[in-house]
């Protein structure tokens, strides 16, 4: 019944305490969702090691090097002047090829995907070459490879520096 | 204060509280977010990488002034010269370059149409073979699309191939352009490689915007440098009750630099890990990817947040002070399994290394078990994987024929008085049985016992007679022929002191204790009194026993002898008899079954009440009680003991697992005192008078029995060779070789006397299986024949059963991982020319000065080589002869072949090889025919 | 000091000594209502606090995490108690005066708008419990014990605050009773209050005199019971569930002597001299008898003395509904008697189907 004495805005108390009181409270909810979306991202995960040394490059031979498939999944491969870690994983819809020395290449028993020994697809379902994984060298001149980080060849990857060591 | 209508308050007034509410309200939140973000773990690592990183500005700096400068320099404006020559090729490269370009349109179109011909070859080659199946009327045309298409696969795949080709060559063609250049820069980087490398390494952990920005508050999401580490082990599990998951250590958050190499002068966390080759190392036996951290040490390792959640524990309580101080410590609370102290460690290497008696490199932990086995902890306490081990003390079946009585009852009532290194503990005058009226209660127990085992025991007559003996030539006999091997004596000179072994009695006092018949009999043929000892015989000829028995009898210990122990009370021992039979009965009841005992029977009856109750049965063979239960507690898991059921009766002390044992193992009567507990609820566990040092060995060894479950593929698992050893090392241990035997290393105490000249004491057995015949060594432990003449003391005639003998045996084979027989036909069979060499060499290297056997009439100082042929391996003679230091560094015989060179140029071409196995030969001739000797004597 | 004290807090002589300050407080309520006297019970309050605090053991329970908002739950009933009866004691002399209560009053009775003045403040609420609740995260966070075992209970095994009033009952009743029955009753009982309740003063305003009944016998339920039990539950029973005093180690190993007998026991092996009968029914006579009558002449009896005015004005039903709550209600004072008393075990045994009373 009391319409009349309205609160009114006076331009003079802009920054009154209203106004502070609701930039705070809106800043401190976006903080608390700010912190749930951090909340979101664990800090450690429950998974296997994801990442590895894998001694000098010259302990290694020109082709394909299967040492490491069975303990991290990844093939180390000596071909043309460089050295890269590929992924075993077939990019067709996820199970083991396995490298056929005779006859130079990758093949999946699954669906008869072929891939070259460059990890490019060729023959069968695959739609795509085999991952990379990042490969470089540490401080003592050791292989390091981490799976956290992978490149593909279809999104020209292949040409960034941490996908292959120069030998 | 008016305020306007409907406003049940003033609006600037909330509005003032509102601003205050939301401030109050960023800050909480502003607060959380930083008690998220701020953690202690990455105080640690901010630490840790600035170390890292001097570290690796020192090593940039001796790798840049190894460099020279000067070279470099030259090598860059070299490659300045070439590039500007291949500038020239600019043209020429530019040109190939478009025409590569344009070439990966074509190759991109073409890999296209294959990728179309793949995908469709694929698809029909389904549809075609289904339908051929199912014999479908389409089959043949469809048969046939997939013939065309994958001549259409075929076609793209090789066009597709000659552009690639094309790609490569003009690629190579730019590159030989270049090469100069290319080869130029490859050198420079051989150079500085490794230099770049190490300044990579170090510009990634330095503390640039970069890193400032990944490791920022809510951004630390994507890609932060302060991170956990973890080691996720697929081997080994954390016990959840019934429940197994993998083991996941974080230690190597704070500990950064435990695997790496360099850091072993700083403080934890920043220390590397000590022993890295064995430990933690990537290519030690135990790297920290396969094995984590908390399997050897204990502790919280998948907890992270700061010093105290991990479980740390302090080695002693200086170091808790310390760690009070410096982490706000404190006392790990709901903690399952907290850390090991340091000292302790060791302890962890049981629960994976089982089934051995010793294991490699793990001295404190070996020490330890060693001493429960010294101690007869074992027979009392059950312990898993023990049960084969002999009872700690003497048999008791013919005590009668031994000792009387009285020296028995005082025996028992205190050991120490009459031998004071005996492994027997006292039970009687403890801490909490030394009341007058508890005193009086043990003296009829010790009495009825003494009557009790007396009856049990059976007739025994020594097989010898006793007359006159030579104490001094006793003396003599005694320190050399190698009684020490298992004994220590009295009033030996002091050079025959310096062993400590301990594996039989300390022999003093035995002219109180038993009869010169019985001693004579006991040294000639230890089997005839108890069957079962693990004493040898010496192959004493009479004459050399009596000497013997005449010194040992001379040993008195008159105190004692003259000890009388109070006589039985009959009235306690009905008190006691009664309390026994009132456990079940009235009080009325039982004393009308004692008075209807005669005088013996309630003696007899106590006797073996107090037999059950302390457990002598445990330690001692008694007839009757052969299959009786262990009296003690088992001891399997008491690593794995909840501290919640440790009793600490009224004893004011930290209530952690190690201080109970060690505790216990000070005074295990401890724990009786303060209590109000009657005299047959005492406790009986007998003291042991152990040292400091001995109780902390037991302590960790007792630590060690955990209950972890460790899956086969976690523990460490024997090959065929090393089961086979470990069970012929059972023996071998219990007949005490080691006193006598180095043994790969292991053991040899009585050498301690034999300092002056080792070659006196025992041989040395370095890799045993690769030395002897198996059949000799056989035959030889039940036909002892004396093989060095030349010095004084004697292997022992043990009396092994077969299956005992093949063990010994077998323990050596497969210690040495040898194979048994070697093929030796080729070795009898002479070259031309060989066997005149090798009497030459015979002759020239004087061997018969030591070997002389068979061939001159001095004195020998080496082996019979008339032997050598069936004892030894001829490919251990063969290396022996050519480096017997490298086999047995103490030895006389001398290394004729020093470094590879031949001490005989002219004899075989002075090839060393052909000449040691010319001499191998040889003697093995020698062997077969030892008249063949007769024709070195010349 | 310390030792009467740890004495005088055994509920044999707590419970009493609560029940007594009860009654003086419903007797002199005016008194307590004053704010003189809750400024001199602060003073003596804060007093007491820096006492009790002052020693370790106390000091350790009653910062433990989880007691923490038990210790509030305190200071708010204790303010809130207070503020009743102040107001209470306010309304009712003036009533006496015949005046209106101050809610009646015209100041009191005019009406705002809910926005903002509601919504507004109930939006401060919001931001004062939101950070309330961040800081407390913050200060108190929950702890990391070991991982649960299902093979070992924790000693003592308390449940969580608002049911340890309950297990505190179960040191007196049979688990039927104390967990669900008796529990069921109060749920019921709450929910009854509206239906019972046909008072109509009191309605928007504080009074005690005009609603002396209902709020007594709630109190009762509320301070002296639920809440009295709540805080010997938490702060005063240890390992094994033993009395320990407030300033009193919390000792594994402490042992009381406790040997609770049956009535049926008293009557037949104590009373009679004879074993006891096979037959259950005939065995727990006496108790079903006592039972029995407790209600069926004990509500008349009740009815007769205090009763009449409100069996007219309740009418049968609700009435009699309202009496057996009563009853039920105060049954647990008089089992704890009679188990302080006497050492009663259970009035009804029936272990065969795990039924006692």
């Amino acid at each position: 019944m009391a319409d009349e004495k309205r609160l009114s805005l006076n331009r003079r108390e802009f920054f009154g305490h209203l106004a502070v009181g609701w930039s705070l409270f809106a800043a401190a909810t976006g903080g608390l969702l700010a912190l749930v979306f951090r909340f979101t991202f664990p800090n450690v995960n429950f998974e296997p090691t994801m990442s590895f040394t894998a001694g000098l490059p010259s302990d290694y031979e020109k082709g394909v090097d299967e040492r490491w498939k069975n303990a991290y999944g990844v093939w180390i491969v000596k071909h043309e002047g460089i050295l890269f870690a590929l992924s075993n994983i077939c990019t067709h819809l996820g199970c083991v090829p396995n490298w056929l020395p005779g006859e130079q290449k990758f093949k999946c028993p699954c669906h008869g995907s072929g891939y070259y020994v460059t990890g490019v697809n060729y023959e069968g379902p695959a739609p795509r070459p085999l991952e990379r994984f990042k490969i470089v060298l540490n401080s003592e001149g050791k292989i390091f490879v981490d799976k956290t980080k992978i490149y593909r060849a279809e999104k020209g990857e292949w040409n960034n520096s941490d996908s292959f060591i120069t030998v | 204060m008016k305020l306007e209508p409907g406003m049940a308050y003033n609006t600037k007034v909330l509005n003032k509280v509102f601003a205050f509410l939301s401030a109050i309200f960023l800050i909480s939140v502003f607060w959380m977010l930083l008690d998220d973000y701020i953690r202690p773990w990455k105080v640690y690592q901010v630490e840790a990488t600035k170390i890292k990183q001097e570290r690796l500005a020192k090593v940039i700096e001796e790798t840049e002034q190894s460099l020279d400068a000067s070279e470099i320099k030259a090598l860059e404006d070299e490659i300045l010269v070439a590039e500007q020559e291949s500038q020239k090729h600019n043209e020429t490269i530019k040109k190939i370059e478009e025409e590569m370009h344009k070439l990966e349109g074509v190759i991109h179109a073409w890999s296209i149409k294959k990728g179309e011909a793949n995908a469709q070859v694929s698809a029909l080659t389904f549809k075609a073979e289904m339908s051929m199946e199912h014999k479908e009327h389409n089959a043949d045309k469809l048969m046939q699309q997939l013939k065309d298409w994958k001549v259409k696969f075929a076609s793209a795949s090789d066009t597709l191939k000659k552009y690639e080709l094309e790609q490569k060559e003009k690629k190579k063609s730019i590159v030989e352009l270049n090469s100069k250049v290319i080869d130029l820069r490859k050198e420079l980087d051989d150079k500085v490689g490794k230099l770049e490398l190490l300044k990579d390494a170090k510009a990634a952990i330095s503390f640039d915007g970069v890193s400032v920005l990944r490791n920022a508050p809510l951004l630390d999401y994507l890609d932060p440098t302060l991170r956990i580490e973890q080691v996720v082990m697929k081997n080994y599990y954390d016990d959840r009750y019934f429940q197994q998951t993998a083991r996941v250590d974080r230690c190597t958050t704070c500990h950064q630099m435990i695997a790496k190499p360099g850091f072993e002068d700083r403080e934890n966390p920043y220390k590397t890990h000590p022993n890295l080759e064995l430990m933690v190392g990537e290519n030690s036996k135990h790297p920290v990817k396969e094995f984590g951290c908390t399997n050897c040490h204990g502790g919280e390792g998948h907890r992270v947040h700061d010093f105290q959640s991990i479980a740390h524990t302090p080695q002693n309580s200086k170091q808790a002070a310390e760690w009070r101080e410096k982490y706000n410590w404190h006392e790990p609370h709901k903690v399952p399994a907290p850390m090991f102290r340091l000292q302790h460690t060791e302890a962890a290497c049981l629960k994976c290394h089982q089934g051995v008696e010793r294991i490699p490199m793990a001295d404190k932990l070996n020490e330890g078990r060693h001493l429960l086995e010294e101690n007869g902890c074992y027979s009392c306490h059950k312990i898993e994987g023990w049960e084969h081990l002999k009872k700690p003390g003497p048999s008791l079946y013919r005590l009668a024929g031994k000792v009387d009585k009285e020296f028995f009852k005082n025996w028992v009532w205190n050991p120490k008085q009459f031998n004071p290194k005996t492994k027997m503990p006292s039970f009687f005058n403890q801490s909490n049985n030394s009341t007058p009226e508890f005193k009086a209660k043990n003296i009829a127990e010790v009495n009825a016992l003494t009557d009790f085992i007396y009856s049990l025991s059976e007739e025994y007559t020594p097989n010898e007679k006793f007359t006159v003996g030579n104490a001094e030539t006793g003396k003599e006999l005694v320190s050399k022929i190698g009684c020490l091997g298992c004994h220590q004596i009295d009033g030996l000179d002091e050079n025959y002191n310096v062993a400590q072994n301990k594996r039989g009695p300390y022999l003093k006092g035995l002219g109180s204790k038993v009869s010169a018949h019985w001693m004579k009999s006991w040294l000639k043929n230890p089997t005839h009194y108890d069957p079962t000892t693990i004493m040898p015989s010496f192959r004493l000829t009479d004459s050399e026993a009596s000497d013997i028995t005449a010194f040992l009898m001379d040993s008195k210990q008159e105190r004692f002898q003259n000890l009388k122990f109070a006589p039985l009370d009959g009235d306690i021992r009905d008190e006691l008899l009664v309390e026994s039979f009132a456990a079940f009965d009235t009080l009325a009841h039982a004393r009308e079954k004692v008075e209807a005992m005669s005088q013996v029977e309630r003696t007899l009856e106590l006797g073996r009440i107090t037999l059950g109750k302390y457990g002598c049965y445990s330690c001692h063979s008694i007839k009757g009680f052969e299959d009786s239960p262990q009296i003690g507690p088992e001891l399997t898991n008491i690593g794995s003991k909840p501290i919640e059921q440790f009793g600490w009766g009224h004893q004011h002390l930290a209530h952690e697992r190690d201080v109970w044992i060690r505790a216990h193992l000070e005074n295990p009567r401890r724990w009786d005192e303060g209590t109000t507990k009657p005299f047959k609820d005492l406790s009986k566990m007998p003291y042991f008078d152990l040292t400091k040092n001995e109780i902390e060995s037991m302590v960790l060894a007792l630590l060690g029995q955990v209950s972890d479950y460790v899956p086969l593929e976690g523990m460490k698992r024997l090959s065929a060779d090393e089961k086979l050893a470990e069970k012929g090392s059972r023996v071998v241990r219990e007949k005490n070789c080691f006193g006598c035997h180095k043994i790969d290393g292991e053991g040899g105490e009585i050498l301690a006397n034999y300092q002056d000249d080792l070659n006196a004491g025992p041989p040395f057995l370095v890799q045993q299986g690769t030395r002897t015949k198996a059949r000799w060594l056989y035959d030889f432990l039940d036909n002892v024949v004396p093989i060095r003449s030349f010095v004084e003391i004697r292997m022992p005639s043990f009396h092994l059963t077969n299956e005992e003998r093949n063990l010994v045996v077998s323990y050596f084979q497969h210690k040495a991982e040898e194979i048994s027989f070697d093929d030796e036909r080729e070795l009898y069979t002479w070259n031309p020319g060989e066997r005149q060499a090798a009497i030459k060499l015979f002759k020239n290297l004087e061997c018969a000065t030591c070997h002389s056997h068979g061939i001159t009439s001095d004195t020998p100082m080496g082996p019979d080589l008339r032997l050598a042929g069936n004892r030894l391996k001829a490919t251990w003679i063969k290396r022996w002869i050519g480096n017997p230091i490298s086999i047995l560094p103490h030895t006389t015989m001398p290394s004729f072949w020093d470094g590879g060179e031949s001490p005989e140029p002219e004899i075989l071409g002075g090839d060393s090889e052909k000449q040691m196995w010319a001499l191998t030969k040889y003697v093995l001739e020698m062997t077969k025919n030892p008249s063949v000797a007769a024709e070195l004597r010349k | 000091m310390r030792e009467l004290i740890n004495k005088l807090s055994d509920p044999i002589f707590s419970f009493p000594g609560a029940m007594l300050l009860y009654l003086a407080l419903l007797r002199y309520y005016r008194i307590f209502g004053s704010k003189k006297f809750a400024k001199i019970a602060l003073v003596v309050i804060l007093g007491l606090v820096a006492y009790f605090f002052a020693d370790p053991n106390f000091f350790l329970i009653i910062t433990t995490p989880d007691n923490i908002p038990i210790s509030i739950l305190f200071v708010l009933v204790s303010f809130f108690t207070w503020l009743t009866f102040h107001k209470a004691a306010e309304n009712d002399k003036r009533i006496e005066q015949g005046l209106c209560p101050i809610e009646g009053t015209p100041e009191n009775r005019e009406k705002v708008w809910t926005w903002p003045n509601l919504v507004y403040t109930e939006l401060f609420t919001i931001i004062a419990g939101t950070t309330f609740l961040i800081v407390w995260a913050i200060l108190f966070k929950a702890p990391l014990e070991e991982p649960a075992n299902p093979t070992w209970a924790p000693n003592p095994a308390k449940a969580p605050w608002y049911f340890l009033g309950l297990q505190e009952m179960l040191v007196y009743f049979d688990p039927w009773m104390a967990g669900v029955i008796l529990p069921g009753l109060i749920v019921v009982g709450l929910l009854a209050i509206p239906f019972m309740d046909t008072n109509p003063k009191g309605n928007g305003y504080y009074t005690f005199q005009e609603r002396k009944v209902a709020i007594s016998f709630f109190l009762f339920g509320w301070l002296v019971l639920w809440l009295y039990l709540i805080l010997i539950g938490t702060f005063l029973r240890g390992p094994n569930w033993v009395f320990f005093g407030p300033f009193e180690y919390w000792d594994l190993h402490k042992v009381v002597a406790e040997n609770n007998v049956n009535l049926s026991e008293y009557f037949w092996i104590k009373g009679l001299g004879v074993s006891m009968p096979k037959n259950i029914l005939l065995r727990e006579i006496i108790g079903i008898i006592v039972t029995a009558l407790y209600f069926v002449v004990g509500l008349p009896v009740v009815t007769k003395l205090w009763g009449k005015a409100f069996l007219k004005s309740m009418g049968q039903i609700r009435y009699y509904i309202f009496m057996f709550l009563v009853f039920s209600m105060v049954s647990l004072p008089i089992k704890m008697f009679l188990r302080w008393l006497f050492q009663l075990k259970y009035i009804i045994a029936m272990p065969e189907f795990e039924l006692n009373l």
